[in-house]
């Protein structure tokens, strides 16, 4: 293995993700989280061609899991797994499962880990998760009737307007194309059309963001199977093209909460990143910016370097609108629905499926390089953490 | 970590941790100072700050009733970033006074 220094993780060799489901996500859907986690697995190593004997290893991320935890499930599924972890660190959760076992299986550990992500939630679940979601949002922001954080990426959001001087019609130009990626995503929650007329009427949920803005809560689940690269069902696997994961870097807690929220982890990281995989934004055939709210779209965008500080405007209207960024091509969480820590793995599934030509009708041609980032946990004012990822497929 | 005092009016007067090594003021609080590590900590009182950003959230009270709630990031005079209910109309860069009520962090204009 090797390393790129200490902002980047690269020298994934020997390593090879070979298949990425989603179970279907669903509003006030009726499916238990322990199902939905059993599905995504049974769901991943049939595309992979995997048997579940041969199955060494199990990654969960999920808020909602508890009581059980990675080994009660696989328990259920009858693995005799030699290597476990759990996660719950939100929107980078699954990524974190991600490089940890992938190093596993560089270093023995294992040879074929399934990693599943996803919830199922009640509605008193979502209000009890999002007002008790650590002790700082417990302690200091449910007593002012602020349990949700919609109304902190409202206040990050009149941040980034003042800084970047865009304006809400450009927010809204970005949740409209993503759900027009939608409209050609069968598994998509929200397919419909979305006009800008539609966004700017929407009801505010907390000024200046609208329903549109936030994302939708559904129930829903995602996996993914990596290999050693010698592992037999590498070959066998012909409905799952191998992919191979480049360079992988995070970065968390960057600031102590105590900026602006509009620079993350990946802004420490990005130059690294690119270095180690001598690329840079403009190679990157496909694109998945972990999406809870516009804003941290455009945020993340910009401190991996697609556009210039000053130039978001422009970017939304030129590139994302345009589709020659291919972002968010499910539709995002804004518009496939956001499941919990399952979207800790909605970007990497959808990055995947393009790698390995299985799009359908949004499938990006000859998709070679894509980009996956992870944000979330937010600790008092905005999110904390950011994982980022570059992957390669065969570019068929 | 400290716990905040209440005043002879029954009102808690809003505090803050500052760090004894280096004198960074962290709010909310934590262990070890963001600035130097340090891990002693003494009690700041914070009277003011100035209203940077403000959003009314929407929701619905345990009723079930609609409700709408004002809400504002500060500038508080001993540094900390903070998040706080209105008790008053918004103004981008007025000053307010900081208060705790009901474990709540309240902000009240200081001109009507």
């Amino acid at each position: 293995m090797a390393g790129a220094g200490m902002n980047c993780s690269t020298g994934f060799d020997g390593v090879r993700l070979l298949a990425g489901v989603e179970i279907p996500y669903r509003r006030h859907g009726q499916t238990s989280t322990s199902d939905l986690l059993a599905q995504a697995f049974q769901a991943a190593i049939a595309r992979a061609g995997l048997r579940a004997d041969e199955v060494d290893g199990l990654g969960v991320a999920s808020f909602t899991h508890g009581p059980d935890r990675a080994i009660d499930l696989a328990w259920k599924l009858s693995l005799q797994p030699r290597w476990i972890m759990d996660d719950s660190n939100g929107g980078t959760s699954g990524l974190n499962v991600l490089m940890h076992a992938a190093r596993a299986i560089q270093c023995g550990d294992a040879s074929a880990i399934v990693v599943v992500a996803g919830d199922h939630f009640e509605a008193q679940d979502f209000q009890r998760l999002v007002e008790h979601y650590n002790l700082t949002t417990r302690n200091y922001l449910r007593p002012l009737g602020a349990g949700s954080p919609n109304s902190l990426f409202a206040m990050l959001t009149s941040r980034h307007m003042e800084a970047s001087g865009l304006r809400r019609e450009d927010y809204g130009t970005l949740a409209v194309t993503q759900r027009g990626w939608a409209g050609q995503n069968p598994l998509a929650v929200y397919r419909e059309p979305l006009s800008l007329e539609d966004y700017l009427a929407a009801p505010m949920v907390s000024d200046p963001l609208c329903r549109f803005d936030c994302v939708p809560v559904v129930d829903g689940a995602n996996a993914i199977v990596l290999v050693r690269s010698d592992h037999p069902c590498v070959d066998k696997s012909a409905s799952s093209t191998p992919v191979r994961m480049l360079a992988m870097a995070a970065r968390h807690n960057i600031d102590h909460q105590e900026g602006g929220g509009l620079r993350t982890g990946l802004a420490d990281v990005a130059g690294s990143l690119w270095n180690a995989v001598g690329m840079g934004p403009q190679d990157m055939d496909v694109v998945s910016i972990y999406d809870d709210y516009p804003v941290m779209v455009l945020v993340q965008l910009a401190d991996l370097g697609f556009f210039a500080p000053g130039d978001a405007q422009r970017f939304v209207h030129e590139q994302i609108a345009t589709r020659k960024l291919a972002l968010n091509t499910s539709g995002g969480q804004l518009s496939a629905g956001q499941a919990g820590a399952a979207c800790s793995l909605h970007g990497l599934v959808e990055a995947m499926i393009h790698l390995q030509g299985q799009a359908g009708e949004r499938q990006v041609e000859h998709a070679r390089h894509a980009l996956v980032t992870g944000y979330g946990m937010v600790e008092y004012r905005y999110g904390m953490c950011s994982t980022a990822l570059i992957l390669q497929g065969d570019g068929q | 970590m400290s716990t905040p005092k209440r005043s002879a009016c029954g009102m808690q007067m809003f505090t803050v941790d500052q760090c004894t090594a280096c004198g960074h003021c962290a709010y909310p609080p934590r262990y070890l100072c963001p600035r130097c590590h340090g891990a002693q900590w003494k009690t700041r009182r914070v009277v003011r700050g100035i209203l940077q950003q403000y959003t009314e959230t929407r929701g619905r009270d345990a009723e079930g009733a609609p409700r709408t709630v004002p809400l504002a990031t500060l500038r508080t005079d001993a540094g900390p970033l903070v998040v706080a209910r209105l008790a008053g109309p918004a103004v981008k860069g007025a000053s307010y006074t900081l208060t705790l009520q009901d474990q709540a962090l309240i902000a009240t204009p200081d001109s009507p």
